[in-house]
């Protein structure tokens, strides 16, 4: 526990974690500056654009600290498993955060009805995909030595890539399934299947990588 | 017989396909002894502590450690922006940070509102012993602990880590320095990655030391490693004070292949 508080101070104190947190706020307000459409749609598009800023702040996390600080901050927290999943955790109470507010902002902004199921649904789906956001950060972040040029590259061209291709977790099939018109309730199970199963993948994958190369 | 605060049985480690830096190495350090890891530069002096740590993973071999463990690496590196002092040692130390606090002021060391970044070397590496010696109440491991120091303070840090040795930690430490040597109870020589000799001294390298496990009034058991020439005063201040003397026992030079 001390783990997570302490890499969510680092991150609080962090001036570069500023614009990733701003960036997101800003996308919300042009997003819903004017009427956005119905809640679903609209939600699962701010959901996909939370892919790459869950994925900056998993980087940014794990770059906190580094050398000396870095290890006596692993020996104090019983181990680098530990620390890794610390620094997991701290990045993902901050994109939680920022998906409870993309949730409240759409449901304060959007001049459409938002019953309590489908603030639900939104929430869940914003959880979602700021988790496989995580996955896809964890994946490009140290212990893995992935230089900051080739982060930026990877995971933006990827949440390109699932934007526009409906098949490519973790946003494509969401949005196929929740923002197309004439989608069931099959497709969207298996859009949420899709994304689970990229968040489980990406972040196991990440964490074993990382553990295994730091050794 | 209390169990050691470190053990390492048959540690090998090499990075990537590099030659092994440690090979088998077995080191025990006891509660309340100081053990001093000696070598050349290049020796795995350091892969040795950070194994002992538990930063590292051994390739071959284990690894055990009971109790807490602080650790202060040597410095170098960029501190966390903004960070300051009495908060990092409020995550490294947790209920303890006062007693860091006071241990670094006994130092000579930074204020604690100051951030971290803004210290010099010497400063950083008086909060990095101040949190290795306060969080490791079972085992501090300590990287050239003094070698960052200015004259003054060097005396004052080797008093701090004989304190913690007394009250019942388990001290690793490598340093090139005399006051190092000075302190403590064991030396281990490293070469090559393997301990090639390994022996009790006391002081000057001379003497043998004593350890001794004794019963304060009103406080628990501890072990402390003595220099013969303070092993007859020791226990005679403990048992005038109405305290118990549970163990004696010499610790003998003795030699590992």
């Amino acid at each position: 526990m001390s783990g997570v508080v302490h890499h969510l101070r680092l991150l609080a104190l962090r001036q570069s974690a500023v614009p990733a947190v701003l960036l997101y706020l800003v996308l919300l307000a042009v997003f819903y500056a004017s009427d956005a459409g119905p809640p679903v749609p609209a939600g699962a598009l701010t959901a996909a654009l939370l892919v790459p800023v869950s994925a900056w702040l998993q980087r940014l996390a794990a770059t906190a600290e580094s050398g000396p600080f870095a290890d006596v901050g692993l020996v104090r927290v019983g181990g680098r498993r530990r620390q890794q999943l610390a620094r997991l955790a701290a990045g993902l109470l901050v994109a939680a955060a920022l998906a409870v507010v993309a949730v409240a902002w759409a449901a304060a902004a959007n001049p459409h009805p938002y019953p309590v199921p489908t603030v639900l649904l939104l929430l869940a789906l914003h959880l979602l995909l700021a988790l496989a956001g995580a996955g896809l950060g964890v994946l490009v972040s140290p212990p893995l030595r992935v230089r900051a040029g080739a982060a930026v590259l990877a995971v933006t061209g990827w949440t390109l890539a699932s934007l526009v291709l409906g098949w490519l977790p973790p946003a494509g099939p969401v949005l196929e399934a929740f923002a197309a018109t004439g989608s069931g309730p099959g497709e969207r199970v298996v859009a949420v299947l899709l994304a689970g199963g990229f968040a489980a993948v990406t972040t196991t994958a990440g964490l074993l990588l990382g553990a295994r190369h730091a050794r | 017989m209390p169990p050691p605060a470190l053990r390492l049985r048959g540690v090998s480690r090499r990075f990537g396909r590099g030659p092994e830096v440690l090979r088998g190495v077995d080191l025990d350090v006891e509660p309340g002894q100081v053990v001093l890891l000696r070598g050349g530069n290049g020796s795995g002096k350091t892969t040795l502590l950070r194994v002992a740590a538990g930063i590292l993973a051994p390739d071959a071999g284990s690894a055990e450690r009971f109790g807490p463990v602080g650790y202060q690496p040597q410095t170098g590196g960029e501190p966390p922006p903004r960070l300051a002092v009495r908060t990092w040692l409020g995550f490294t130390t947790g209920r303890r940070r006062e007693e860091a606090c006071r241990m670094l002021a006994e130092l000579g060391g930074p204020a604690p509102h100051r951030p971290l970044a803004e210290l010099s070397g010497g400063s950083l590496a008086k909060v990095l012993l101040a949190s290795a010696l306060t969080a490791g109440t079972g085992l501090a491991v300590l990287d050239e602990p003094f070698a960052a120091l200015d004259a003054g303070s060097v005396p004052v840090a080797a008093r701090l880590v004989t304190r913690a040795a007394e009250r019942g930690a388990a001290v690793l430490l490598t340093d090139h320095g005399a006051a190092a040597a000075d302190l403590a109870g064991v030396v281990a020589d490293l070469a090559g990655g393997a301990v090639t000799a390994s022996r009790a001294v006391a002081g000057d390298g001379a003497e043998a030391s004593w350890h001794l496990l004794l019963r304060r009034p009103g406080q628990v058991a501890r072990a402390v490693v003595v220099p013969a020439r303070e092993r007859d005063a020791t226990l005679l201040a403990v048992l005038s004070s109405g305290g118990e003397v549970l163990a004696v026992r010499e610790a003998p030079p003795r030699e590992v292949p």
